[in-house]
């Protein structure tokens, strides 16, 4: 038990650090499948069966197997091909525990799991598995004198500040059920209310179901100083379309500030009068602003905040639901425009606490302290 | 049934246990992957839902009737509408009904002396997953398909959580009437008479974490070509002909062909293969024909190619070629 715990927790342990939802129960849930036979026949179906209770997604799937890669597929090597010991000081493996202390404690470690799980890895299997496994012994000899020609190994996933589900979970919060549609549910209620009224049942009352009414205009900053940002910027959006506000949603772009014109399109073509825009989507719906707000320029543009002054106060002719969301860290924004800015909206950053304070602003909450146009 | 913790899925197409009551008896032509075996084992071990992910038309669905059909269970589908409600899946009250019996029970009588009315059970229908949990409590498992959940509100998956953790609920307009699959045990000791719940989502909608921990995630990946001829050869119930062989080539050309909007899958392969083969007993096409053609004059690319972005790069390619 202790062996395979020692085995499996560090995989565990990684996916759930980058926000892949699994709970204790999961965990236990995976020895006791695994100490009931599951999964044990060669090192692919034990991968696949940690797998498939461990991820939840296409993107934790990925997660996953670099893991897994990393932290257990070196331990199931040695296990097969006991003559690598003596090597493994040399071998590449990522892991960053130092090799020689591997190598002594998981042969013993690893003989046990196998006598207790008949684990049958095969040298065909695994070499198909690990890349990055040398050949044959006289290979590795060779790798020992030229150091240089070990292969290496980059994974290149996007790290976020805020994982996509995170961002579509806290989006769930901005909500407005109306009821709207078919009449198809009984009125219970008001069915009684006319049966007491008029004293005979006539006929009875249906109302529509209650959905989700909220209406969301985005503004986004594109291009110069918000370039770097567009993965962000992108995975934000996808979790505003997924998020469940059943798609009444639409997006404008603008460079720097919104002065007179919204484009539709993100390579800013197509542009819209801003006035036609808001008069048409704004009204009293939640309108969030996407832009760095020149914290990203670091430095004072007093024409700029003007501009920004002039849009927010007819924005607030429209509306009151509105919030800033800044990619930039807020230590960042200081002695930039972006701190002037922030005095007149409620502005945050970008991760999971800024985004939850913007939406609670876009469902109603007031305003913090001190920001607002005529503060 | 003594051999119910026996059962187990092997993706062969042939069902050697014996009929529970209302099995679905419809074979099903299905070829899962070895680890989409295991998968739907190791569910069926844990009773844990089963949720699968994968391209438009790759058998998420087919799948719960395969297994249904290889276990001798019986099938509940519930096929999740954007108004659906987590409560329609385990009853409806026809409240309106009631007071319509009501009503003409007290006003239609002649002696003067209203008729007596019906129990409310008589209003009660169940829901699939209530069918489900009904079965179970009698000890029958059986196999629930919720398809497409992303579809629904997405309040849906959320107000199911309770429902799919404790496989019991009760019916609020009857008072007294509840069901429950775990008769107050735990888990484990009614595992083998629970219902495996394999749920299919095209990611929609991200579904919530607290829905995510309770299921088992599985992503099917399109077949390969090998396996392609085997997914052929068991729905047409033949040998591959070279007709066959030569749609497998070519439908795999298309495929890579460009970065499709929505590539051909499974389904609309199966589809298109059909027609080519009610063709070729007509006398309209070979595969030498077949593997003549250019890639964009295919016959019939109106099954593979499905919108009007995909179908203008075609068309500009064709007039590219001559």
């Amino acid at each position: 038990m202790a062996k395979l715990d020692s085995l499996l927790f560090p995989v565990f342990d990684a996916l759930r650090k980058q926000g892949v939802p699994l709970g204790v129960s999961d965990y236990l849930l995976a020895v006791k499948t695994i100490r009931s036979g599951f999964g044990l026949e060669d090192a692919a179906r034990f991968k696949e069966l940690c797998r498939l209770l461990w991820t939840k997604s296409k993107e934790d799937q990925e997660l996953f197997d670099i893991a897994f890669a990393e932290l257990i597929e070196p331990e199931l090597q040695i296990v097969s091909t006991p003559e690598l010991v003596t090597t493994t000081p040399i071998n590449t493996s990522p892991s960053e525990t130092p090799p020689s202390t591997i190598s002594s404690e998981s042969t013993l470690k690893n003989s046990k799991f196998q006598s207790q799980s008949q684990l049958e890895s095969k040298t065909e299997t695994l070499d198909e598995q690990v890349p990055f496994r040398p050949k044959s012994s006289r290979q590795l000899f060779s790798f020992k004198l030229d150091r240089v020609e070990q292969p290496r190994h980059y994974y290149f996933t996007m790290r976020l500040p805020i994982s996509q589900r995170e961002m579509a979970g806290i989006w769930r919060h901005l909500r407005h059920p109306q009821r709207t549609g078919v009449l198809e549910d009984l009125d219970v209620e008001g069915t009684i209310d006319s049966i007491c009224r008029t004293g005979i049942f006539i006929r009875p009352r249906l109302q529509a179901r209650r959905r989700n009414q909220a209406k969301l205009v985005v503004l986004i900053d594109q291009q110069g100083s918000m370039a770097p940002f567009t993965p962000l910027v992108n995975a934000l959006i996808e979790s505003i379309e997924r998020g469940g506000l059943l798609g009444k949603v639409s997006l404008y772009y603008f460079h720097d500030c919104p002065e007179g014109f919204l484009y539709e399109h993100p390579s800013l073509t197509s542009p819209l009068s801003l006035e036609v825009v808001l008069n048409s989507q704004a009204k009293n719906n939640s309108v969030l602003i996407i832009s760095d707000a020149g914290a990203a320029c670091g430095y004072y543009d007093g024409t700029r905040l003007a501009d920004t002054k002039a849009f927010i106060k007819t924005l607030g002719t429209y509306t009151y639901l509105y919030a800033w969301l800044n990619p930039m860290p807020p230590n960042r924004w200081l002695a930039t425009t972006a701190e002037d800015i922030a005095t007149i909206v409620p502005m945050f950053y970008l991760d999971k606490e800024g985004l939850n304070d913007a939406v609670n602003i876009l469902r109603g909450h007031p305003f913090p302290s001190e920001v607002g146009i005529y503060e | 049934m003594a051999d119910l913790a026996k059962r187990q899925y092997r993706g062969d197409g042939k069902c050697p246990y014996e009929l529970l009551p209302e099995a679905w008896t419809e074979p099903e032509p299905y070829r899962a992957a070895k680890s989409l075996i295991e998968a739907v084992n190791v569910a069926l071990y844990l009773r844990r839902p089963l949720l699968l992910e994968g391209e438009p038309g790759c058998g998420k669905t087919r799948l719960a009737y395969a297994v249904a059909y290889e276990l001798g269970y019986p099938l509940h589908a519930c096929y999740i509408r954007s108004t659906s409600r987590a409560q329609d899946l385990l009853y409806d009250y026809d409240a309106l009904s009631r007071l319509y019996d009501i009503q003409e029970r007290s006003s239609g009588s002649t002696q003067g002396k209203p008729l007596p009315t019906l129990p409310r059970q008589n209003y009660l229908t169940l829901g699939e997953l209530g069918k489900a949990i009904e079965q179970s409590q009698n000890d029958i498992p059986s196999i629930v398909l919720i398809d497409e959940i992303d579809k629904a509100d997405i309040d849906f998956p959320n107000d199911l959580l309770l429902e799919l953790d404790r496989l019991q609920f009760s019916v609020k307009e009857v008072p007294g009437c509840s069901f429950d699959a775990l008769w107050g045990k735990k888990r484990e000791e009614r595992r083998h008479f629970l219902p495996l719940i394999i749920i299919t989502s095209n990611r929609e909608k991200e579904l919530p974490k607290p829905f995510l921990r309770r299921c088992l995630f599985y992503y099917i990946e399109f077949p390969d070509q090998s396996t392609l001829k085997e997914i052929v050869k068991s729905h047409f119930q033949a040998e591959i002909t070279p007709l066959f062989e030569t749609a497998i080539k070519r439908f795999w050309e298309l495929r890579s062909l460009r970065n499709w909007r929505k590539i051909p899958g499974t389904s609309e392969f199966l589809d298109w293969v059909t027609i080519l083969e009610r063709d070729e007993r007509a006398k309209k096409i070979s595969d030498k024909t077949l593997a003549s053609k250019l890639i964009t004059n295919l016959p019939h690319l109106e099954t593979l190619v499905k919108t009007q972005p995909d179908r203008d790069v075609l068309a500009k390619l064709r007039t590219q070629n001559g």
